[in-house]
């Protein structure tokens, strides 16, 4: 025989308290009196005659059969379907992204979520447990499982809506992660559901609830922006902006443009709903810094009205080539215009300064050099190169790498190549039959590219793909040479950025005016910074530097703020509910105390013997 | 005697007597005028001469108008039975002051009387049964032995009035007048006590005497009272309301007695410890007709 609910053997101490009543009697005063005669007959006229009195045995009959009607109801175990929040182990899920800042209510979304997780708090019963995460473009475990609820309230008040992207896929997957085998679990979603589907989950250990907050959107927000170089003049940059109105009605709005805070353009837009509009401002030639554009006009949303970009105007790359001759290559570098070149023979090196990229060709360095470097023909103690392959064919290369766009290895052909072993840290870009021939990778926070080849022995110098390729590498392995693009994240990516610096101790201090201290591994290194969650401009300072970087939201998924009803969770789709789904939420502890209760009122009647 | 009566009463009491409804038959010549036609010097009354009448009676002033002869009747003077019957169960050791020491008193007042007069005095005393008697007793010498037992009595046992005066009237040869002081306190009842007196051709006088605090009980609350007589228990919670209604159970007990009592001529008087002894002597029983001048 098994117990489904244990606790309910504490209703066995009543059992003693009953006992004990039925041997309590009321305290009575005792009185001498000259005769009791009187006051017997005064007792039987009162029950012979009051209809309260007549009433008393029968009530004490009625009650003690109400007492039994309880007592066996609540054994029957009462219930009623009602709408209750239960699971044993809940975890909520709070959309802390961008979207949650509209204040198409009363007060913003992500206010309306925390006042929503607040009140299914207290709603919490004895042995619940709840652990609170927030989603953003990264996911927080802000409380772990825990019954306690002041606790979880006032981490619930703590948190504050961000300006990324909703990553919500890294949230539930962490959720269902972290539910408990064996027992109720419950994933409470509390979003405006304006993120993509989630897919591929198993979500059978956990039941998903999607409580959607938010009424409507009206809102109009920047989708894209970018800085370009002038095709038709190389000194000539452009700015292009891409407004989308999302909201079910036509706008008006202004767009402003201000180059380091003074107004430098103005237009007056209309969009129809859905429309999405490109803007290009021209001719920043002699402007340079920072670009701040931003829409004018009341909408839900206004982390999106505004961008900022960075135009960096001066050539930041600088490149040491380190080779005996090789007019082919010097010419392919000296076609980008970012590059300012430097050369120097294998017999001179190494440099006395630092560059922003060394290509060595053909010169196996005993000490390789810092920064990011391009290797060609050589041997170094990165790659150990184990003899050579006469006539290698080419026979694949990798399309989706940035420094093989555009790039086309058919018509290459070789006379011989260097035979070495892929490292772990690099991905092969082109392979022949018998070994790797170009690979690129990140090695101690730098970025090498190999190629295992004479550039001269080949006829790659008279194709096309060349110039192309080096473009490429100069792109990727110098890229704090790529214009304004260079200086411009969205809310949630990690920021990676060279700094032309001999320091290797920054602070980095966002919109918000918090400073976070950050540090390089070596000068040279890119200084990464994680905390992109708020939108605006951020400043590097160090002792003899000061850079900024922007980042934006520029996210349609974000900006498309109309709250969604349902979300698709793996194969499921998952209806908006209030929170709440229906059970049979079971009512016989209060049969079982109000039986109580009529007991210890028959035991008050019976000896209180109460008269009119 | 100074506990029961001061000296300034006594005097006062001297001049009182004992009136009594009916005539009785008496042994001894007493003070008092006994409608039996008798040898006293008081004319009464005449009538016709018969043969063998006493000739020093025959009226010849009569004779000399009417020529007949006629006997002259003289009232006889006769002396009074007095029953003093005192209820001294546990119910009257009750009360401030106690109903036992206020009948105590009313016994002492009237047998002081009865005394005084010449009157055959009696008290007995019963509870469940007939307890102690002071047997008939005649002239103001007796008065100290009156008051010596009077003072003796202790309250003690039920009141069962049914038993104790069907005792009494068998152990009672001569009627008289019968005073009877109880609280009447019988959950037997008072009824055929008080017709074994009346089979007995007592002139009966009841005065029921209760205290305060049955008149109006001070009790409210959660109590159990105790009955000091039979220690019956009854719980009960008392407030307003109840002592209304107990006032009125009161009310109709006292009722019904008064009401039992006339309907048999008997003669009802109530009295509280709290009226004034002496008010209750010279006033409210010469008023029901108890006492005269």
């Amino acid at each position: 025989m098994n117990f489904l609910n244990l606790g309910a053997f504490i209703f066995a101490l009543s059992i003693p308290i009953v006992a004990l009543l039925y041997f309590l009697k009321l305290k009575r005063k005792e009185k001498i009196i000259s005769s009791t005669m009187l006051w017997n007959q005064l007792i039987r006229d009162t029950r012979a005659n009051a209809p309260f009195q007549r009433l008393k045995r029968n009530i004490l009959l009625i009650l003690q059969i109400l007492f039994l009607a309880l007592l066996v109801s609540s054994l029957a175990r009462p219930f009623f379907p009602a709408k209750v929040r239960q699971g044993k182990n809940i975890i909520l899920i709070l959309d802390a992204s961008a979207s949650m800042q509209s204040t198409d209510l009363s007060q913003s979304r992500f206010e309306l979520a925390k006042k929503e997780a607040l009140r299914m708090i207290t709603d919490m019963r004895e042995g619940d447990k709840m652990m609170v995460i927030s989603a953003s473009a990264r996911t927080d475990v802000k409380s772990s499982f825990t019954g306690k609820k002041d606790e979880l309230a006032r981490v619930v008040k703590s948190l504050k809506a961000k300006d990324t992207l909703t990553n919500l896929m890294d949230a539930i997957c962490l959720s269902l992660s972290l539910v408990k085998g064996g027992e109720e679990n419950d994933i409470y979603i509390l979003s405006d559901g304006a993120f993509k589907k989630v897919e591929d989950l198993d979500t059978e250990k956990a039941n998903i609830q999607f409580i959607s907050i938010g009424k409507g959107g009206e809102n109009v927000g920047i989708t894209a922006l970018d800085v370009r170089k002038n095709i038709a003049s190389q000194f000539d940059y452009e700015v292009f902006l891409s407004i989308k109105n999302f909201s079910e009605n036509p706008k008006e709005l202004g767009l402003e443009l201000k180059t380091e805070g003074r107004l430098a353009d103005f237009r007056k837009l209309a969009l129809s709903p859905g429309e999405e509009k490109n803007q290009i401002f021209e001719s920043f030639g002699l402007q340079s810094g920072l670009i701040e554009a931003s829409l004018k006009l009341d909408d839900d949303l206004t982390v999106d009205n505004t961008a900022w970009t960075i135009l960096q105007r001066k050539p930041q790359v600088s490149v040491l080539l380190v080779s005996r001759g090789n007019p082919f290559l010097e010419r392919a570098i000296n076609l980008d215009p970012r590059t300012m070149v430097s050369k120097m023979s294998p017999a001179d090196f190494p440099p006395s300064k630092n560059y922003d990229l060394t290509i060595i060709d053909g010169f196996s360095p005993e000490k390789m050099p810092s920064g990011n470097c391009m290797l060609i023909n050589c041997s170094s103690s990165l790659i150990e190169t184990q003899g050579e392959v006469e006539q290698p064919v080419i026979i694949d290369w990798d399309h989706s790498h940035p420094l093989m766009r555009f790039v086309d290895f058919s018509e290459v052909r070789l006379g011989t190549c260097l035979k070495f072993e892929e490292p772990k840290w690099a991905t092969c870009l082109v392979e022949t039959d018998k070994t790797p021939l170009i690979i690129a990778g990140e090695n101690e926070e730098r970025r090498i590219v190999f190629i295992g080849f004479d550039t001269v022995k080949s006829n790659w110098p008279l194709r096309v793909a060349f110039p192309i390729f080096f473009s490429n590498a100069i792109n990727w392995l110098a890229p704090q040479g790529e214009g304004s693009s260079a200086r411009q994240w969205k809310t949630g990516d990690v920021v990676k950025i060279y700094l032309n610096s001999e320091e290797t101790e920054f602070q980095v201090i966002d919109p918000k005016g918090n400073v976070n201290g950050v540090a390089i591994s070596q000068i040279g290194a890119p200084l990464v910074f994680k905390d992109t969650e708020y939108a605006g401009v951020y400043r590097v300072k160090g002792k003899d530097l000061e850079e900024r970087f922007c980042v934006n939201l520029v996210s349609p998924a974000e900006s498309d703020i109309k709250p969604s009803s349902e979300i698709t969770i793996g194969r499921k789709e998952v209806v908006a509910a209030t929170g709440a789904r229906m059970m049979n939420k079971e009512i016989w502890r209060w049969f079982a105390l109000f039986a109580f209760a009529i007991l210890i009122f028959e035991w008050w009647i019976f000896h209180r013997r109460a008269f009119i | 005697m100074a506990e029961f009566l001061d000296s300034s009463f006594l005097k006062k009491l001297e001049l009182l007597s004992i009136l009594s409804r009916k005539v009785f038959k008496g042994r001894i010549k007493g003070e008092r005028r006994s409608l039996r036609r008798g040898t006293s010097v008081e004319f009464a009354d005449y009538r016709n001469y018969a043969i063998g009448d006493d000739f020093r009676y025959i009226d010849w002033n009569i004779y000399g108008r009417l020529q007949r002869l006629f006997l002259k009747l003289f009232e006889e003077e006769e002396d009074l039975f007095i029953y003093i019957l005192i209820d001294v169960s546990r119910s009257m050791d009750f009360g401030s002051p106690k109903k036992i020491d206020y009948g105590k008193k009313i016994a002492a007042a009237l047998g002081y009387i009865g005394l005084a007069k010449l009157d055959r005095v009696s008290i007995s005393t019963f509870s469940s049964k007939m307890v102690s008697t002071f047997p008939p007793t005649r002239g103001k010498g007796e008065v100290f032995r009156l008051f010596d037992f009077l003072s003796s009595l202790k309250p003690h046992g039920q009141t069962v009035m049914k038993d104790s005066l069907r005792e009494y009237v068998l152990n009672t040869r001569k009627a008289g007048l019968a005073i009877l002081i109880s609280d009447f306190f019988d959950p037997g009842g008072y009824e055929d006590a008080i017709k074994y007196l009346m089979s007995k051709r007592f002139d009966i006088f009841v005065l029921q005497v209760l205290c305060r605090e049955e008149l109006e009980p001070n009790l409210r609350g959660d109590l159990r009272l105790i009955d000091c007589e039979t220690d019956d228990v009854r719980e009960i919670s008392i407030g307003e309301g109840t002592i209304r209604a107990y006032r009125g159970v009161l009310r109709s007990f006292c009722e019904n007695l008064r009401s039992y009592c006339h309907n048999r001529g008997i003669t009802y008087i109530r009295t509280s410890t709290q009226i004034p002894f002496e008010e209750l002597i010279l006033k409210y029983l010469r008023t029901g007709g108890l006492i005269k001048r």
